[in-house]
């Protein structure tokens, strides 16, 4: 035993002394910082094969297949090998491939907008700004921006969701949908008196909810006109009285016991016990299928004297591989164009994902042009980007941290604002510190 | 050259023995030196951009108030965990060797929470300490007039409530191997102290007690070595938060974070593994000296 571990120590020791001497800008050959022009003005002329990281749960994978038929019409000489994954947060899998050094990786993926910035701010994905120019027209105002980093685009949007609120019609009564905060609160205080066995809101608390809740969160602050990061991703904001503001405005609501503090009342709204609900548009299914009298209708403002009825953007984005063989770069590039600007896939998938196309005319389309599905893609020009920071993840963490504090009453808003941006700020500090 | 048959019995034996070094050497030594290089390093995401940074991550992780919260909570886990564990599992040994009838159906019985994955256990776990007033404990504690608690949102009962399940049915594996060992205790031990006492209690103190101290050594460095690695309860359920964030889960959200900050998880893992280790030498220290043998 004693032999042992003097040999561990002795090898511990050894490889502290030695290994890190070795290691100044090592790692082998580095990536072309930027891979130029790689727009092509005659498609069947490529040649070449690529592998894409696609999500395969539900009909996604037909409608890929249905894509990749579609592709190889115009262009003979490219083979798109999909490379199947089980979910559609497969970043971790891809920064994993695309980082080993082992050559597996895809040529091109699809993953959240939030992490296109981290990625290309490591030269982990192409510049593709020379074919966005010919395909910007062709989506919706807004979407193509949230892929964008120092003035270039680094991906192609490919499928988006917004928020918006969610009214029992039944549970309403007459009272009017509110537009603005202080609407909300007569409407609030009418329903509450009127329905006493019945929640008047759904904050997304609890464990489960807190992702999802710093999504919500940032569009709340964003309607009382603030944020929750500086716009170089460096500083965070949330002692800033925008954001204590949501604080107080959610605290509030709890106050009054118009929301559950410890658990969201999302399940209660689809059994008819909520009167409003805040949710994405892939609950539209669950509630037809739920038989309620419901309407969907924008946010309501929060900044008094202002119009600012912002939802958050869900946005995921096929970005390309930033590797040296420049030919499947260029192809990768092309395929993620055309399955991002071609409508009759944006629609076929869209419907699939209960989410929205991201072109124009996919949101044109006569499906999403009903009642239930149009205020969300109404919202997408005007919807908030989640800040495309390397550290969202525990930004994401920190933000539920920080509200359930204040909402379960174990922190004042102050301590609790104070508390967490010095977290978030330490945490930023680190990644943006210089090592 | 001719092999003597000594030296044929070598090379077999070393022949035989590469395929699981080699597999070892791969999948541990190799990792366990690439960490190691790394934990000296700023490894984010990308290899490209890596430089060298001596002790800077260790100082990091060392001066960071979040890693010494997390293996605070990692401690109490542990302690927790190996108290439960082994008193549950040896009480219950004791216990069924003590049967005369039904004592493989029992055993079958309290082996069975073991075959829970974690991720069902953890859903168990958000279920029965749901903050709703229907979830089990909270309808417990309602029948004596208290309003449900938040379990996994409040400093101080989040740790608590992550702990009751694992306290309470994660001894099956811990219970075998006392079970095991009290029965291999020869039967004239027993025979020889029935003509002593007539208590059962004082046979248990000064007979089986003793004579399984060897399955005690055991099961508290697996408890050790066990609590100090706990990740799946915090990180399926509370994600870390409210004081829930253990050791190997502060590792894991730098290492495979947004962020990636590989240095730095690597040189947290460094300590982490360099304190397991002496948690491990000192508990075989104090606990292995003088092994008890029925000769």
């Amino acid at each position: 035993m004693g032999r042992l571990i003097r040999i561990l120590i002795a090898a511990v020791l050894s490889a502290a002394l030695f290994l890190p001497a070795g290691c100044d800008g090592c790692g082998g050959e580095s990536r072309p910082d930027d891979v130029g022009d790689i727009y092509t003005e005659n498609p069947s002329e490529l040649s070449g094969s690529i592998k894409v990281a696609l999500p395969s749960t539900g009909d996604k994978r037909e409608i890929f297949n249905n894509a990749i038929d579609e592709y190889k019409k115009t262009r003979p000489n490219v083979t798109v090998t999909p490379e199947w994954k089980t979910s559609d947060e497969f970043y971790l899998s891809y920064k994993t491939d695309i980082s080993s050094g082992s050559n597996v990786f895809p040529d091109a993926a699809l993953i959240d907008h939030v992490y296109v910035q981290g990625l290309a701010g490591l030269n982990l994905i192409a510049n593709v700004t020379s074919v966005t120019e010919h395909y910007k027209e062709l989506y919706v105002d807004n979407l193509i921006e949230a892929n964008a980093l120092d003035g270039r685009y680094y991906a192609f949007p490919f499928s988006a969701n917004t928020v918006q609120l969610y009214v029992n019609d039944d549970i309403m009564g007459g009272v009017p949908v509110p537009a603005t905060y202080a609407e909300f609160l007569t409407a609030g205080t009418a329903i509450s008196a009127a329905n006493p066995d019945k929640s008047v809101f759904s904050l997304s608390t609890g464990v489960d909810y807190k992702g999802f809740g710093a999504m919500l969160y940032l569009s709340w602050t964003a309607r009382n006109g603030g944020t929750i990061l500086s716009s170089d991703m460096k500083t965070a904001l949330l002692n800033g009285e925008k954001s204590k503001r949501t604080l107080g405005q959610w605290k509030q609501i709890i106050d009054n016991e118009w929301a559950n503090p410890s658990l969201s009342n999302e399940g209660n709204f689809y059994l008819g016990k909520v009167a409003m609900l805040e949710m994405g548009c892939w609950s539209v299914p669950t509630v037809e299928n739920a038989g309620l009298n419901v309407s969907i209708h924008p946010l309501f403002s929060l900044d008094a004297g202002s119009e600012n009825n912002n939802s958050v953007l869900g946005l995921y984005s096929m970005c390309v591989t930033n590797q040296s063989d420049i030919n499947k770069v260029k192809i990768a590039a092309d395929f993620s164009a055309f399955i991002s600007a071609y409508t009759q896939i944006q629609v076929d998938y869209a419907k699939a994902s209960k989410c929205l196309p991201v072109t124009k005319e996919g949101v044109a389309d006569e499906f999403f042009a009903a009642d239930k599905w149009k205020p969300f893609c109404d919202a997408l020009p005007g919807a908030i980007r989640r800040p495309g920071s390397p550290e969202w993840q525990f930004i994401e963490t920190e933000i539920g941290n920080m509200y359930m504090k204040v909402v379960m009453e174990q922190s004042s808003i102050d301590d609790a604002a104070a508390y967490h941006q010095n977290r978030v700020q330490k945490r930023l500090d680190e990644y943006y510190g210089g090592l | 050259m001719k092999l003597t048959r000594r030296n044929k019995q070598i090379f077999s034996s070393y022949a035989f023995l590469s395929v699981p070094i080699i597999w070892w050497g791969m999948f541990f030594l190799v990792p366990f030196f690439m960490a190691l290089f790394f934990s000296f390093t700023n490894l984010k995401i990308s290899m490209d951009a890596i430089t060298k940074t001596g002790f800077f991550q260790y100082k990091s992780v060392l001066t960071d108030a979040d890693f010494w919260s997390a293996m605070r909570t990692t401690v109490i886990w542990t302690v927790a965990m190996m108290i439960g564990n082994n008193l549950f599992g040896v009480l219950m040994a004791i216990l069924l060797v003590r049967l005369s009838k039904g004592r493989r159906i029992f055993l079958a019985l309290l082996f069975w929470p073991t075959l829970v994955s974690a991720v069902v256990g953890s859903e168990i776990t958000k279920t029965v300490f749901s903050a709703d007033a229907t979830g089990l404990v909270n309808m417990l504690i309602g029948l004596f007039g208290a309003k449900p608690v938040a379990w996994f949102e409040r400093e101080g009962y989040a740790l608590f409530s992550l702990m009751v399940m694992p306290f309470l049915f994660g001894f099956s594996i811990k219970m075998i191997i006392y079970y095991t060992s009290v029965m291999s205790i020869p039967s004239s031990y027993f025979e020889a102290a029935r003509l002593e006492t007539g208590s059962y209690s004082k046979i248990v103190r000064h007979i089986t007690l003793p004579l399984i101290k060897n399955a005690f050594v055991l099961n508290i460095l697996l408890s050790l070595i066990d609590g100090l690695k706990v990740l799946g309860p915090m990180q399926l359920i509370t994600k870390g938060a409210n004081g829930t964030q253990s050791s190997i889960l502060y590792i894991y959200d730098y290492a495979f974070g947004t962020s990636s900050n590989m240095g730095k998880a690597a040189a947290a893992a460094f300590i982490v593994f360099a304190f397991i280790l002496l948690a491990s030498v000192g508990q075989l220290l104090i606990s292995g000296k003088g092994s008890e043998t029925y000769e």
